[in-house]
């Protein structure tokens, strides 16, 4: 069994700490949080060590790796002090709030001979895992253009206060959705090249964006365009939708289903001429451990499996999360203040 | 308890296989009336058992339940707790605000404010307290039994807090004189730490059973051999894989698999709900 440690068990961290601990290859030896009833809790009601000071932790515990959910803005230091003792990571999404900060940890991520996944978690849901490799396959041609859209209802309130509603903090719409959006239009269609176009909209928020759209651009010519909403009070949870235009077809998707249109067969996909319709149900739904959704057990199983074994293949690592923070670089230098 | 339990999840746009789907069914669904009169089509097609979460918009439909003659026979079994109302209200106030906002005015906990790490180091008390705000206004009622939510069982179970589970029972069986029942996506794991762990004989349990194995963690056959089994009572949910199975396959699979209790199923439309109905009895037996 590897031996993890966690760093912040809050809302996403608490979720990730279950699955960790459910995982049969994966040991959580200990965990680090500043929030003293947390703390306690998992204290007298679980079995692991418990710090206040992460680099405590570290200094205390040998850990093949750590699971990192911190607030936004204290990414980048945590991170590094963890790289620096040369112990794998996992992070949430974004990886930082800076482009030069996310470039400076994969590059010390690859010096001291470790790894980092990022908690881009769209990348293990079996539909889009599905679309990834019937794109991949080339025979629904170049992709014209898409569409990839996140909405969901957040900040449904005139808000001037928080973290959300600080830049600097990680707040803001931008780097809450943004970076799961633009990674899912990365895994699918590959990395774009330039923000064309982008601007960034304040419905409730008084210092942060509620909505972004940006028009992105990719070498062999794809126009993509990237819509992002966290005030939208028409949908129960966070949605994704991809919308895309090929050569030789057409497809709508979201985590539950994709309908793709085909001039042509594609016999080794089973897909047909016409329409075709393909729910998440098709795929294999089962995981060893159960809480939020299938695409979160997956996504802590493959860091499970490259602890194990250091050539297993990474999904999402820090080259793919430093992408996504290039475009959303590209997209505050490009868009003129909020409107 | 009976072979066939009514779910809530259509009247509150839940479809686990299409986003669509579930827009097309919160439209459906926008007063407690839109709600009551499914529940009537329930009733009187011989369902007399409604499983649901407490949510705050089935209140007043439960009110008219409580004043219908027609529902006397009628049975409900909470499902709790409704967790976006405490993350939103965390979200808002805080743990304690949260706690306070469900429990106004309690001495108990008037006690204990400011002791914030008491009540996280143990969580027992504080459990007691939110079953009994959540059981307040179902009083009255004909209640079967009372399940934890799956986003809770699952979570305390991750954890390796599994005596919480035990107290959960305990305790809804000595105040409350019914079962306590859990919601999973876990069903091998949780019946394995209830039975051996925890020391509950035969733990009633709630979980996805379906000819594809959709949300059979860890396995299909893993599931199957514990619902065998027989140790335990088995409520089985996702029998048509929101879709994904037709009615009559769905069905014949789970009595060939014996073993499960009561199948729990949503449907929107009379004619739907009055088929599966017809459709059970035919091939589970008339209850």
């Amino acid at each position: 069994m590897k031996r993890v440690g966690f760093i912040g068990v809050g809302k996403m961290g608490i979720s990730h700490l279950a699955i960790a601990n459910a995982l049969p290859g994966l040991d959580v030896v200990a965990i680090s949080e500043r929030s003293l009833p947390l703390r306690r809790a998992l204290e007298k009601n679980g079995s692991f060590a418990c710090y206040t000071d992460y680099a405590r932790m570290l200094a205390k515990e040998r850990l093949d790796g750590v699971i990192i959910a911190v607030p936004n803005d204290r990414h980048f230091s945590v991170v590094k002090d963890c790289l620096e003792t040369n112990v794998n990571i996992f992070i949430e999404k974004p990886l930082t709030l800076k482009f030069t900060e996310s470039k400076q940890l994969r590059d010390l991520a690859d010096d001291k001979e470790v790894f980092g996944q990022v908690g881009y978690v769209n990348r293990f849901n079996s539909v889009f895992q599905w679309l990834n490799s019937v794109i991949a396959s080339g025979k629904l041609g170049r992709v014209l253009s898409y569409e990839c859209r996140m909405t969901g209802s957040v900040v449904v309130k005139p808000n001037a206060s928080g973290w959300r509603n600080d830049y600097a903090s990680g707040g803001g719409c931008l780097f809450d959705y943004g970076p799961h959006c633009i990674d899912l239009a990365h895994y699918l269609f590959g990395a774009a090249s330039k923000v064309e176009y982008a601007t960034r909209q304040k419905i409730f928020s008084s210092n942060v964006d509620d909505a972004v759209f940006a028009a992105l651009i990719h070498e062999n010519g794809t126009l993509g365009r990237i819509s992002v909403n966290w005030s939208d009070t028409t949908v129960r949870k966070a949605t994704n939708t991809v919308e895309a235009h090929f050569e030789t077809g057409k497809l709508h998707a979201n985590k539950q289903e994709a309908r793709i249109f085909l001039n042509d067969n594609i016999p080794e996909f089973g897909l047909v001429s016409g329409w075709n319709v393909r729910y998440s149900t098709d795929f294999d739904t089962q995981v060893e451990y159960y809480l939020r959704g299938e695409d979160f057990t997956r996504q802590l199983s493959e860091f499970e499996a490259k602890l194990i074994d250091p050539t297993a293949p990474l999904r999402s690592d820090l080259r793919s999360a430093c992408e996504v923070d290039r475009v959303i670089d590209e997209i505050l230098n490009v868009s003129e203040g909020l409107v | 308890m009976d072979s066939i339990i009514f779910g809530d999840n259509q009247f509150f746009g839940v479809n686990h296989m299409s986003e669509d789907k579930a827009a097309q069914q919160a439209l459906r669904f926008r007063t407690a009336d839109d709600i009551y009169s499914v529940l009537k089509v329930v009733n009187n097609a011989g369902i007399k058992t409604f499983m649901f979460t407490t949510h705050d918009r089935l209140e007043p439909v439960l009110d008219r339940i409580k004043k219908d003659s027609a529902f006397q026979d009628f049975k409900l079994i909470p499902c709790m707790p409704y967790a976006h109302k405490y993350a939103n209200a965390m979200v808002e106030a805080g743990m304690f605000g949260a706690i306070e906002k469900f429990l106004p005015n309690n001495k108990m906990l008037a006690g204990l404010r400011g002791l914030n790490s008491a009540i996280s180091a143990n969580p027992v008390p504080v459990m007691k307290l939110l079953i009994d705000s959540e059981m307040k206004w179902l009083s009255g009622h004909n209640v079967e039994a009372i399940f934890l939510q799956n986003i809770a069982t699952d979570l305390v179970l991750g954890l390796g807090m599994d005596d919480l589970l035990g107290e959960f029972a305990t305790y809804v069986e000595t105040q409350y004189g019914v079962r306590g029942g859990f919601i999973t996506m876990n069903h091998k794991l949780l019946h394995d730490r209830l039975t051996r762990g925890v020391g509950l004989s035969s733990p009633l349990i709630c979980s996805s059973i379906n000819k594809i194995g959709f949300r059979m963690n860890p396995s299909q056959e893993a599931v199957e051999e514990v619902v065998q089994s027989g140790e335990g009572t088995t409520v089985a949910m996702s029998v048509l894989a929101s879709g994904a199975i037709r009615p009559a396959e769905g069905l014949q699979y789970i009595k060939e698999l014996g073993g499960v209790s009561s199948v729990l199923f949503g449907a929107s439309s009379s004619s739907h709900i009055r088929e599966f109905k017809e459709l059970a009895d035919d091939i589970l037996g008339a209850t």
